[in-house]
């Protein structure tokens, strides 16, 4: 079993680094951002703001990586009929279970560029402990955001449909949580509703500030099972 | 410098600078005689854009100079501006000249792209340019662009300290 997770991880891992359009959204643009933002409104010695930036571009790619390199994968094992080979593979979790263990290491890689490229361009450098809660919270937020990425990919007949409505989720997410700007300082209304949104208990943890977990609880319990009922009765069109 | 009201005078100086980016086009392609199929404004949604259209031409430096016209227009605006320290060169208008230098060089949509596209031939998308090895030196080179335009730490400090 270990084995076989091991070796679909692998497998996905390469898939991954052979699309050049997903190693440029996954690792080239958080980097981007960072440099960018960094740049533009940080101030040399504002260690804070860089590791505020981090996790906040950290978190941003978990909730990317989430909503759009899982479910859609997924949805598209079932379009295209390769779930039926999954099914008569000895270990059939072991191959969704690589999908997932190679985006957390992707994942792992995106952060720890992060904080090279914050000790490279802001001399700003996060204590042991923090990086190990911005990684934990990466990986927590990744699956939570993964879960209801699969409940988005399976709305609808089409892969459109999914794919529409996670972009919509994805800017309304990024624009009213505390992600590149502290939201409650600039607009507490738009910060009151991101509040209610998955990403912001995500940074909040990673900030090692109060979390209230409850909005992230709510949204995968909600998303669960609306993926496994549409599973069950939706018929998937190509 | 990012305050609300800089933000207004960038918007005006980008559409300002737009208009003359197209006029640039329309100008070098009527004094190399290309043929100019169509100009005027369009509508992207409910964003009118300015927008010059010219016949194919075979001539590569022809090709060049007229879809250079127009980031050339602004960027010799711009270092005019910067050498002779002219005093209408507000916050405002300097993040206008900024931003639509940093439009015109992007590695996505850009008068560059269109150019390589012309220069690469047949049977090659823009997939297929985009995330390749000089596709990544542009890009790394409109980040630095970015940077040295809009960080405080360097043009923008050096000639507005304190704004």
């Amino acid at each position: 079993m270990i084995r076989a997770l091991a070796i679909s991880a692998w497998f996905q891992t390469v898939i991954f680094v052979r699309l050049r359009q997903a190693m440029f959204f996954t690792i080239v643009f958080p980097a981007f951002l960072f440099v960018v933002f960094g740049f533009i409104f940080g101030t040399p010695g504002d260690t804070e703001y860089y590791l505020f930036l981090m996790t906040g571009v950290a978190g941003a790619t978990a909730l990317s990586d989430g909503l759009f390199a899982v479910g859609p994968v997924v949805r598209e094992f079932y379009n295209n009929g390769f779930i039926g080979y999954v099914r008569q593979m000895p270990h059939p979790s072991a191959h969704v279970g690589g999908l997932f263990l190679s985006r957390y290491i992707v994942l792992f890689v995106v952060v720890l560029l992060l904080m090279l490229i914050s000790l490279l361009f802001f001399g700003a450098t996060p204590t042991p402990e923090a990086t190990l809660r911005l990684l934990l919270a990466i990986a927590v937020g990744f699956t939570a955001f993964s879960i209801i990425g699969l409940a988005i990919s399976f709305i609808g007949d089409r892969m459109d449909n999914g794919k529409g409505f996670g972009n919509v989720l994805y800017f309304v997410v990024i624009f009213t949580s505390p992600a590149f700007y502290p939201i409650d300082l600039i607009n507490p209304t738009v910060a009151r509703f991101g509040d209610f949104l998955p990403l912001t208990p995500i940074l909040h943890f990673a900030r090692n500030e109060a979390v209230n977990w409850w909005p992230l609880i709510v949204w995968g319990a909600v998303s669960l099972p609306v993926y496994l009922y549409s599973l069950k009765t939706r018929q998937i069109k190509r | 410098m990012f305050t609300p009201i800089n933000f207004l005078i960038a918007t005006a100086t980008i559409v300002v600078l737009m208009l003359l980016h197209e006029t640039a086009h329309y100008v070098s392609a009527r004094m190399m005689n290309l043929r100019v199929i169509d100009f005027g404004l369009k509508m992207r949604g409910a964003v009118p854009y300015p927008f010059v259209e010219v016949g194919w031409t075979p001539n590569a430096r022809k090709r060049l100079i007229y879809l250079m016209a127009g980031v050339a227009t602004t960027a010799s605006l711009f270092s005019l501006s910067l050498i002779t320290s002219a005093s209408w060169l507000i916050p405002g208008i300097y993040l206008g000249f900024a931003g639509q230098l940093v439009l015109e060089t992007n590695p996505v949509f850009s008068d560059f792209v269109i150019l390589q596209g012309m220069n690469s031939g047949k049977g090659k998308s823009d997939n297929d340019r985009m995330f390749t090895g000089p596709w990544y030196v542009h890009f790394a080179l409109w980040v630095l662009l970015i940077v040295l335009l809009l960080s405080p730490r360097f043009l923008p400090g050096l000639l507005f300290a304190g704004a």
